[in-house]
């Protein structure tokens, strides 16, 4: 079982992202609604990797992804920004940070977990 | 398009029915000039509209979200965002 957190301040978008990993049955997801809250279900719940929202209000996700590398429990986690349309520049920020790398948004709900298990060895 | 799925049904159709109130929405934000109101709007905009049926919807927003938050001056892709959100409205069933 490939075990998902999503992680995005938008409602809408954090039920279509469940509703497609629904899709596939070996895909167990979660979702957060602010990186705060990501750090809190990290803490009891390790999952295979993380999707975050670029920005978010309080901990956005270059800051929560920060976070998650400074805790030895997390630091190894694999972490796939989710942004409308990033720039080279962005996308090559977002590596230097150690992120695995970037689905655009919107996505394709019919191939997100696809998309997600790409990142996965 | 991913939004034609019958599982999205039913997240598009409360999609469509909130055009209205986000034309009004943008239409006050404009008015008042609320420069971080509009991006933090379009944005959220943004992400949602393309995946449920709306892409250019989704492509004005992302457009006044990236004109805004530049500092450049932001009337011309509000009022297009606007135009689009208004055409929806009215194509929409209610």
């Amino acid at each position: 079982m490939i075990r998902v957190l999503y992680v995005d301040d938008d409602a809408d978008i954090r039920e279509i992202a469940l509703l497609a990993f629904s899709l596939d049955p070996m895909i167990e997801a979660r979702s957060a609604a602010t990186g705060m809250a990501a750090l809190d279900i990290l803490a009891s719940w390790l999952p295979d990797i993380v999707l975050l929202d670029v920005m978010m209000p309080e901990l956005d996700g270059p800051g929560t992804l920060l976070r998650l590398r400074q805790n030895p429990a997390t630091a190894a986690l694999p972490v796939v920004f989710i942004t409308a349309r990033a720039q080279k520049q962005e996308i090559q920020n977002f590596a230097m940070l150690d992120a695995k790398g970037v689905i655009a948004k919107p996505f394709d709900p019919m191939t997100l977990a696809q998309q997600v298990r790409a990142f996965l060895p | 398009m991913s939004a034609d799925e019958p599982w999205l049904d039913g997240l598009r159709q409360k999609f469509l029915a909130r055009l209205a109130e986000e034309h009004a929405a943008f239409c006050a934000l404009s008015e008042a000039a609320d420069r971080e109101g509009i991006i933090a709007r379009a944005h959220k905009l943004a992400g949602i509209a393309g995946m449920l049926g709306a892409p250019q919807i989704g492509e004005a927003a992302l457009l006044l979200e990236e004109t805004a938050r530049s500092g450049d001056a932001y009337a011309a892709p509000c009022a297009a965002l606007i135009d689009a959100l208004a055409a929806a409205t009215n194509t929409t069933p209610r």
